[in-house]
């Protein structure tokens, strides 16, 4: 029983976050509006890296998200500061240099996940490395004081009895 | 007697005896020498105006020190008295001897040889200057329980004419009956090899004194000339007041004392309380015995004829082949109820032979079935097995003498083992009771000679059966160990020597404190060759480590030094390697001050030995933790991937954020300024 419910609360919580999402973008919308909307259109970058990113954490969708609402927010602001009206709001966005913004900081996002890991992944070896050696030279001197026999399993009295007593 | 003070000390060209007595060896007395050894002269220490002599027991027979203490107790002028005992380091044999320091004797031997001849004296002049003397002398011994075992007119010191009293010479330097003339000894005694007479009782005394008083009253030996089993066979087949006086005419005085003292029963012999109410006046009438009792017809043995008990036994004894027939033919038996008319010893024997044919037919049945057959026809007589005879109470120093001086142990121990004593007090009638002791105290050295484990065996046995007896063990030679507290300072000499055994100890110093100690054996056991290493290592030095601490000396640097390698393997119990050459370098001061009680401390302390196991538990553990671990790590750097995945997305979607963070909140203040109007 416990089986049958651990998959289906997991699929919840699954659900739930995509419900989050679309509860905050459709937040967005009822406030400002359909001009906003538009000027979300921006977002299109993390609609697919919500669609797309299997991880489980969303490490993809955070990194690819956060930056591109970084790029469409100030559009959104002057969108805001203007009135907030569907003429200016289709100005922005037929500005070339607004797609620019929008995208390269959803591109900037895909870029740190592209070099980011490796780097990591490098960092983390040399440190695994480093504490291996540490950990072999505690072996070795817990061999060198208390003789091979630290690394057996046998008994206390067999111990005793391969040493001759 | 304090061996530490055994030194090489010269004071003034002598040799100190325990810093009492200066002996000297430049100053040899041989006119005083005796069986166990040669005269020295000697002084005391603290008083140097008396010319002493010293007796230096060094020609490998076992000084009587039971007796030492007594002898020292006896003050009569009759006998040279004994000063003072101990040990003395001989530097020409680079050994330790026991040494008896004496008065010297006021005259020269009374007798220089046996076959002298000497005018006789008056009846009187006899009695007054020499037996009355002598008597007290005997009296003496009786009263302090000393049997001298030595007296004979080669041993008394006085010159006819005298007004000083006849002197008795030493009587200790050996064992009891060693270098007595078979003439001296009763027929019984004579028998025997010398070193298996065994003590003796103070009757024997009486008859060395009655056959010393019939020579000087004859003027001469009536035996000259004749061979020690001549003189036994004369004695057995007259008595030995007919064998020695004969046909002589003495005075009617002398005769009586000596049918008196010459009596070959013991139940019958005087004994000093009858000598002083000789002396008194009062006049006794001794019995004669039945001991020559003849049979009507002869028993052929050996292709001689033999009319009396004593002599056949003595014949059969010497010719076993002959002797089983006639036995297992019944023909004994026969001659003993027809011939003889004892219906009681041919009883005795039947009964000896079944109980000879109950133990099996064992590889000496014939040699038991005669030894215990003879026991039976002459009870009185000494156990006669393969061809040596020994009285009971003269096993243990046969048998000293047989370890100490490489003879036939196996001879000894079989006469032990064979229950010979037992057979024997049993055919004593009327002294029976008294001889129970001496029955069991064989009887348990039997149970000693049995069990083979560390500590028993012979050696045992000849530490409980002869009390007196200083420590035998091949590595002491040279050293005299009289008590266990003398034990450790000998090992300590050893150990300085250069060709030391590899252990201080084995299976005599092991007997020898289990019998003096009174010690329990399950100690030695743990000191046996099969135990290991370290057991023996440890139990060794835990003996002598409680020794050091009961009787000193503080130090024992070289036993020390001989003992660690032995313990050295018990440092490999302390799992911990640094630990262990810590304690090895502890182990080597403890050493450096001769002390083995922290020796054995230090190698030996339980509670560091728990800690170290409990160490080692822990840092076990500590290395299954980081092997698991480090296979953690191995495994994760398999997969680089999943690294990346699992730890560089994360990292790459915070940096993300961050930069985000920046980013809007440079927007968002740009916006606010604008909103501002800055």
């Amino acid at each position: 029983m416990a089986k049958d419910k651990k998959p289906e609360g997991k699929a919840k919580k699954k659900g739930g976050g995509k419900t989050v999402l679309l509860m905050t973008l459709f937040g967005c919308f009822v406030p400002f509006g359909l001009p906003t909307l538009v000027v979300c259109l921006g977002l299109t970058p993390t609609l697919v890296a919500l669609l797309t990113d299997t991880d489980e954490r969303r490490s993809e969708l955070a990194a690819v998200g956060y930056l591109n609402f970084a790029g469409v927010l100030p559009f959104m602001v002057e969108l805001w500061q203007h009135g907030q009206t569907m003429e200016f709001a289709l100005s922005i966005m037929g500005q070339s240099t607004t797609w620019a913004v929008m995208l390269g900081a959803a591109g900037l996002g895909h870029l740190i996940l592209y070099l980011v890991p490796p780097i990591v992944g490098s960092v983390v070896r040399i440190n695994q490395e480093s504490r291996l050696r540490t950990l072999k030279e505690g072996t070795a001197q817990l061999e060198a004081i208390w003789g091979p026999d630290v690394a057996t399993e046998s008994s206390l009295s067999e111990v005793l009895h391969n040493r001759g007593l | 007697m304090s061996q530490e003070k055994v030194v090489k000390e010269d004071v003034d060209g002598g040799l100190s005896m325990e810093g009492r007595v200066t002996i000297y060896p430049d100053k040899p007395l041989p006119e005083l020498g005796c069986a166990g050894g040669a005269a020295f002269a000697a002084r005391l220490r603290n008083d140097a105006s008396q010319d002493l002599m010293a007796v230096v027991c060094s020609r490998g027979l076992q000084p009587r020190l039971d007796q030492v203490t007594a002898m020292k107790m006896v003050d009569s002028a009759s006998v040279i008295r004994l000063r003072d005992y101990g040990a003395v380091n001989w530097p020409a044999d680079n050994a330790n001897y026991f040494a008896l320091v004496y008065e010297r004797p006021l005259l020269v031997r009374y007798w220089q040889s046996l076959d002298e001849t000497h005018a006789t004296m008056s009846e009187d002049s006899v009695n007054h200057t020499f037996v009355m003397p002598l008597i007290k002398a005997l009296l003496e011994f009786h009263r302090t329980g000393i049997v001298h075992g030595g007296i004979r007119p080669t041993n008394i010191f006085w010159r006819e004419g005298s007004t000083t009293p006849p002197q008795i010479g030493e009587g200790l330097s050996a064992p009891s009956g060693v270098g007595q003339p078979v003439i001296f000894e009763t027929i019984e005694r004579a028998m025997c090899e010398p070193i298996g007479r065994g003590l003796g009782i103070h009757l024997d005394d009486c008859y060395a004194f009655g056959v010393t008083l019939a020579m000087v009253v004859l003027g001469g030996n009536p035996f000259k000339g004749m061979d020690d089993q001549t003189i036994i066979r004369v004695k057995m087949e007259k008595g030995t007041f007919n064998a020695m006086i004969g046909k002589h005419r003495l005075p009617q005085s002398h005769i009586e004392l000596l049918r008196g003292l010459l009596s070959d029963d013991t139940r019958l012999r005087w004994s000093a309380e009858d000598l002083e109410m000789w002396m008194t006046g009062r006049r006794l009438t001794p019995k004669s015995s039945d001991t020559g009792r003849r049979a009507s017809r002869h028993f052929d043995i050996g292709g001689k004829e033999y009319w009396q008990v004593r002599p056949l036994a003595a014949a059969l004894a010497q010719n076993v082949d002959e002797a089983v027939k006639v036995i297992e033919n019944g023909g004994l038996e026969k001659w003993l109820i027809r011939s003889l008319g004892d219906e009681e010893k041919s009883k005795d024997v039947g009964e000896m032979i079944a109980h000879s044919r109950e133990g099996g037919k064992s590889a000496r049945y014939a040699e038991q079935l005669v030894t215990r057959v003879c026991i039976a026809l002459d009870p009185a007589s000494p156990i006669r097995y393969r061809g040596i005879a020994v009285m009971p109470a003269g096993i243990s120093s046969m048998l000293v003498d047989a370890v100490a001086n490489g003879r036939d142990v196996q001879l000894v121990s079989e006469i032990i083992m064979a229950q010979f004593v037992t057979a024997w007090v049993n055919a004593q009638k009327d002294a029976k009771v008294d001889l129970v002791p001496l029955a069991q105290l064989l009887e348990r050295a039997r149970g000693y000679i049995e069990r083979t484990t560390f500590g028993s065996g012979l050696e045992r046995a000849l530490y409980e059966l002869t009390p007196s007896l200083p420590c035998l063990s091949p590595m002491l030679r040279g050293e005299h160990v009289g008590s266990p507290r003398f034990l450790l300072p000998a090992l300590e000499r050893v150990a300085q020597r250069g060709n030391k055994p590899t252990e201080p100890m084995d299976r005599h110093i092991a007997a020898y404190l289990i019998a003096r100690e009174k010690r329990s054996d399950s100690l030695f056991q743990a000191m046996g060759p099969t135990e290991t290493p370290v057991r023996r290592g440890l139990a060794i030095l835990s003996l002598y480590g409680e020794l050091q601490y009961r009787y000193g000396p503080d130090s024992l640097p070289a036993l020390s030094m001989w003992l660690l390698p032995m313990v050295e393997p018990a440092l490999n119990r302390f799992l911990s390697k640094p630990f262990q050459e810590k304690v090895r370098k502890q182990a080597k001061d403890a050493v450096a001050k001769g002390s083995l009680s922290l020796l054995l401390k230090r190698v030996d302390d339980p509670d560091r030995i728990v800690g170290d196991e409990q160490d080692f538990m822990e840092a076990r553990k500590l290395y299954r933790d980081i092997q698991r671990e480090k296979a953690m790590i191995e495994q994760a750097m398999q997969n680089k991937e999943q690294i990346a995945r699992e730890i560089g997305k994360p990292v790459a979607a915070s940096i993300a954020c961050f930069i985000a963070i920046v980013f809007m909140a440079v927007a968002l203040g740009r916006a606010m300024l604008q909103s501002m109007g800055v």
